[in-house]
């Protein structure tokens, strides 16, 4: 067992953990859970590092130097997020964080409103629009929303028998989502069933009130988590 | 010589100790949960919003942090193997003003940030550029280039707030780097164990040897900070710092202590600010000053590449420095 007790093993094996990593998260498109889309090319950059530093690395295999305690605890520590992405599966950010970063239920953006009007899905009477385009909407132009037919889909959070619907607005990665969200009125037994973190679509009509909208659902029903949790 | 081996010995011993106890405790964790039969409801554990919380921001801070580490080890080791010191010494003028102030335009030149600019201003200052320009650079960079002025102009739509965020971060950096400059370049940075001396290796082989040390050497405290920052940002609400901004003075302060914590990438704290519609103008731009040059995981990464003592007078010299910026700026703006 010489091979465990030369520090050049567990350099190896760091860059090797990194490499598969992020491997992993661009090939699955799991990156997403984390980072936005226009990360992607410094991921891919990080990688093409990696196998270079990888191939040296593993070149200067044969150079023995005896491994000590703070190799390993670097070890460690590296091995540390790559176990906790291992054994936790991250799927996306719960509504947990959208409570303690504080939900914004008002949002203006001027570049969607141009572009908002050239491709809007239906379905049957109802518009599908995003929490983003909603609220975005909502204090800019109520009266292309107030009293109209939406359909619009998100994550469930109630408290205090408030129901709002979230949705988190990434600008670069997890760390600076904003959570978006839009009160949701229901009647009783279509909502009882719903649990935090689920994910609904709700359809029913929209009312801006001093620029703030609430939405009173006709219907709830459960969907699959998107494959893109977040909006930009 | 004998004193510092024993010194080290002990060292080694109370790392020794520590790996230990981590084990015996994790040990004792999964026989705790064994014992009580919940290990089959590890699952369930594991989908605790919490955890998921925090798993995910590490991650994102980390995937963001390595790419940009590798790119900037890269950038390093090429400035470290590629370009002579004599050469370099003679594009950078020595006095420490004019320094200062080429550091912290440097951003244009090598646009690396979210801890990138670490190992590149480290190589820098390595290289022979006067130690004030390496400091100006290292706390200016992340903020004074194209991307993250842009960003700022986007968030807020607002030329006024991105030269105020611009001039800020310049006078700061400038101040700060002539402020705690030392002459002799040995008293900032810390030595590396291993350094290359093998003359046989290859150009490419050499730039790639002191990318894998940047990377091995920088990654681990990159992964401490990161960890800090995300169980701030998974556990404290923002809405405590949000209600102790009452008066000029506070909200400056909690603003500058929010984005201590957060740790945020400096291209995207700006939309972060802008939701902060009740703060005063000041307040927002000390968050977007403040957090790149000095937020939590950049702080323990700081002590990967300086000495501790540098470092100490670094983040208290800052601290106070970005203070009294926010407040003589509340006083001209308004706030």
């Amino acid at each position: 067992m010489k091979v465990l007790k030369n520090a050049q093993f567990y350099r190896i094996l760091i860059c090797l953990f990194y490499l598969l990593f992020f491997l992993s998260i661009s090939l699955t498109g799991n990156f997403k859970i984390f980072v936005k889309k226009f990360y992607f090319p410094y991921i891919i950059i990080g990688i093409l590092i990696l196998i270079f530093i990888l191939a040296i690395e593993i070149r200067k295999e044969k150079r023995f130097k005896e491994v000590n305690v703070y190799d390993i605890f670097s070890f460690i520590i590296f091995l540390f997020p790559i176990l906790l992405f291992l054994i936790v599966k991250p799927t996306t950010l719960p509504t947990y964080a959208a409570m303690k970063r504080g939900i914004q239920t008002e949002f203006l953006s001027e570049d969607i409103l141009k572009s908002l009007y050239e491709k809007i899905e239906t379905e049957g009477k109802y518009k599908k629009l995003t929490i983003k385009q909603i609220l975005a909407l909502s204090k800019s132009k109520p009266e292309e929303i107030n009293e109209k037919d939406i359909a619009v889909e998100g994550m469930v959070y109630k408290n205090e028998g408030k129901f709002t619907l979230i949705r988190f607005l990434i600008t670069c990665c997890a760390a600076d989502a904003t959570p978006l969200g839009i009160e949701i009125e229901y009647k009783e037994e279509t909502g009882k069933e719903l649990k935090n973190e689920e994910w609904v679509k709700v359809k029913g009509k929209a009312k801006v009130e001093n620029g703030k909208v609430k939405i009173y659902a006709e219907g709830i029903e459960k969907i699959n988590p998107p494959k893109d949790p977040y909006l930009y | 010589m004998g004193n510092t081996l024993i010194k080290k010995n002990t060292r080694e011993e109370r790392v020794k100790k520590f790996l230990i106890s981590i084990g015996v405790l994790f040990a004792f964790i999964i026989f705790n949960l064994w014992y009580s039969g919940k290990l089959s409801e590890l699952n369930k554990i594991v989908q605790n919003p919490k955890l998921q919380a925090f798993t995910i921001v590490l991650l994102a801070i980390l995937i963001e942090g390595f790419s940009f580490i590798l790119i900037g080890s890269l950038i390093s080791g090429t400035i470290e193997v590629l370009i002579p010191e004599e050469k370099f010494k003679k594009l950078f003028s020595q006095n420490r003003f004019v320094s200062a102030i080429t550091g912290s335009f440097l951003g244009f030149l090598f646009p690396v940030c979210s801890c990138g600019q670490i190992p590149v201003s480290r190589r820098l200052i390595k290289k022979g550029i006067p130690t004030s320009g390496g400091i100006s650079y290292l706390l200016a960079t992340a903020i004074i280039n194209p991307i993250t002025l842009f960003s700022t102009y986007l968030a807020f739509s607002s030329g006024k707030i991105v030269f105020g965020r611009f001039l800020i971060a310049f006078i700061c950096s400038v101040f700060i780097g002539i402020l705690i400059s030392p002459k002799n370049k040995e008293e900032i940075l810390k030595e590396y164990e291993e350094e290359i001396h093998d003359e046989n290796l290859k150009k490419f082989e050499k730039i790639f040897i002191h990318s894998t040390n940047d990377f091995l050497i920088m990654g681990k405290y990159l992964i401490i900070g990161a960890t800090i920052a995300s169980l701030f940002s998974t556990f404290i609400s923002r809405d405590v710092f949000i209600s102790i901004a009452k008066n000029r003075i506070f909200s400056i302060l909690s603003m500058q202590i929010l984005s201590i914590i957060l740790s945020l990438c400096s291209y995207a704290d700006a939309f972060v600010a802008s939701s902060f519609t009740y703060l005063p103008p000041i307040s927002k731009i000390i968050f977007m000053i403040s957090g790149p040059m000095m937020n939590i995981s950049l702080i323990i990464f700081y002590f990967s590449a300086f000495k501790a003592k540098f470092v100490k007078k670094l983040l208290i010299s800052l601290f106070f420095t970005i203070l009294i910026l926010g407040i003589i700026g509340s006083f001209i703006i308004g706030g």
